[in-house]
């Protein structure tokens, strides 16, 4: 048994000209630390050091582990999806050295979740109305469909739960119609599940598809439907996923952890963006936590599409919502700007702007990062941002510099029945950077200080 | 000098929790320093560091200390661009609203 890490073994072997027999004492090496961590932990490195010298240096020490080691299967399956950031022509080698080994037979592959292109295509403007809610003999009937839990299209699941909201505590029952809904997406489980909560109603799924049940159940909400295993509120076991959580369950930072090893485990995320990644969950949670109000139910899951490389992530409130939270708050400059006409969602994502401010050292309060922080970040990963409280929404995206004070092109309507709360849902491309130092940079320079004024 | 050992309270520091905690043992220790000593407070331990827990820790502190309390007292450390820019940002604000505010009374 070798006393060397996985990290010095590599190392090793990229300081020198290696020699075919110097991998195979390599593969030995390893392999004979190797519990099953270690395929992992031979990748993560890789994904750590993104360049093409290192790649092509360490390709053979795979390759000859994989044809070694009947449980680097696993590694040869995660290399084939997940290959992220690595370059086009390495991507291409590592698969041809993998499938060289591998042979034709390869491992069976988990079922890969379906983008929102595939199910509801790139539609021009809005889908059409959707089913109403009825309500007969007591048994209060939402028809749910793929488009509502849809984060472009949640405006119509707004709308529907309104509807349902006047009517829910007459009802006996509450059944979720999914007849023909062959998909579910992420952003509506977890609005739906919040909604439930609230109202502490336990729906019945009817009509659903065995997938669609099954997606149910892996995503923690087996308990609506009838049969389901129940698998537990933390993990997808597909593993493509973080199941619909409820906030009041874990810490903050237990939470954010699950999100950021959700990303790490499947895409080429680097030590810098995994850094950037857990900062991002943990302010949302964190702004949740401390802006929704007391007794706040809240709910956050994730979901990860490995063919794009992307994470959809939603987390829901049913808190006071940001205009409430500023009228009732301390910040009396925010309250004045938002009374005069200024859009409360544009305020809560400005930067250092919060309803809390910190106005004596002993009394809590905040900075006004969170949001800010968490959009911009979204914004220059090419992805999107979008805060939904009351009847609005806000979207940011590529392109919209709120710095300019531009009109917002569309970015914020005013459109669907009011949600009782907060949501934030966010789609981040894990194959682009997640510039976290280029997103402080933005931060308003504090006057009079130099830029690294506390460090000397 | 003396070294303030942020690990103990977490890997990533990521909460306001987690930075009230950090505080008062960090103020504890100011309040021990003997004249001319400081505290060395490393902010390169491989973790994450949020804006939150740097303002509720560090910024904080500045409101309680004030500024040249806590320059004279804290050596802080950060070799990441990303971390010493975002303290730079939080603390540079909180300083000078501490200032304000010693202004105003």
């Amino acid at each position: 048994m070798t006393n060397r890490s996985i990290e010095e073994i590599l190392a090793g072997l990229l300081d020198s000209e290696v020699p075919h027999v110097r991998v195979e004492v390599l593969a030995t090496e390893i392999l004979a630390l190797a519990p099953d961590e270690a395929a992992r932990q031979v990748f993560m490195v890789l994904k750590d050091r993104p360049n093409e010298a290192v790649l092509r240096a360490v390709l053979p020490l795979i390759a000859e582990l994989a044809r070694r080691e009947d449980r680097w299967d696993r590694l040869v399956e995660r290399s084939l999806r997940g290959q992220g950031r690595c370059p086009r022509a390495i991507r291409e080698d590592l698969r041809a050295a993998l499938r060289s080994v591998a042979g034709q037979d390869l491992p069976p592959t988990r079922p890969i979740p379906l983008e929102d292109e595939d199910i509801i295509g790139n539609r021009p403007g809005r889908p059409g109305p959707a089913r109403s809610v009825r309500d007969r003999r007591g048994e209060l009937r939402i028809p749910v469909t793929t488009e509502m839990t849809n984060l472009r299209y949640l405006s119509r699941l707004f709308d529907a739960l309104g509807q349902a909201g006047s009517k829910v505590a007459r009802a006996k029952s509450v059944v979720m119609d999914l007849n023909g809904v062959d998909h579910l997406f992420i952003g509506g489980l977890v609005v739906l599940a919040t909604w439930c909560d609230r109202h502490r109603i336990q729906p019945r799924i009817e009509n659903a598809p065995s997938s669609t049940a099954a997606y149910l159940d892996r995503m923690g909400l087996g308990r609506w439907v009838e049969g389901a295993a129940q698998i537990g509120p933390y993990s997808d076991p597909s593993g493509w996923g973080v199941a619909v959580t409820s906030l009041g369950t874990d810490a903050s930072e237990s939470l954010a952890g699950r999100l950021t090893d959700l990303c790490v485990k499947h895409a080429w995320v680097g030590a810098r963006d995994r850094t950037a990644l857990v900062i991002l969950f943990a302010e949302l949670i964190e702004n949740v936590r401390r802006h929704a109000g007391g007794q706040t139910i809240a709910r956050v899951g994730a979901q990860y599409y490995p063919r794009k490389h992307r994470l959809n992530l939603a987390i829901a409130d049913t808190g006071i919502g940001v205009r409430a939270s500023f009228e009732n708050g301390r910040n009396d400059v925010a309250r004045a700007r938002m009374r005069g006409g200024e859009s409360p969602l544009r305020l809560a994502i400005a930067p250092r702007v919060t309803s809390k401010p910190v106005t004596t050292p002993d009394e809590p309060g905040h900075a006004g990062y969170g949001l800010y922080i968490a959009s911009e970040l979204a914004v220059r990963n090419g992805g999107t941002f979008r805060i939904t409280s009351g009847a609005s929404t806000l979207m940011r995206f590529r392109g919209w510099n709120p710095a300019r004070q531009t009109p917002y092109r569309g970015t914020e309507e005013e459109s669907h029945a009011p949600w009782q709360g907060t949501v934030v849902t966010m789609v981040l491309d894990l194959e682009q950077l997640l510039p976290i130092s280029d997103v402080y940079a933005t931060l308003p320079p504090p006057r009079g200080y130099a830029d690294d004024d506390f460090f000397s | 000098m003396t070294s303030f050992d942020l690990t103990r309270f977490g890997k990533d520091l990521l909460t306001r929790d987690q930075g009230t905690h950090a505080r008062v043992a960090l103020r504890e220790a100011v309040r021990k320093l003997a004249p001319g000593e400081r505290i060395v407070v490393d902010l390169d331990r491989g973790g994450a560091v949020t804006p939150s827990f740097v303002d509720e820790c560090l910024g904080r502190l500045v409101l309680e200390i004030g500024e040249s309390r806590f320059r004279r007292s804290i050596q802080l450390r950060a070799t990441e661009e990303s971390t010493r820019r975002l303290v730079n940002r939080v603390l540079g604000h909180r300083a000078s609203e501490a200032r304000t505010k010693r202004t105003a009374g």
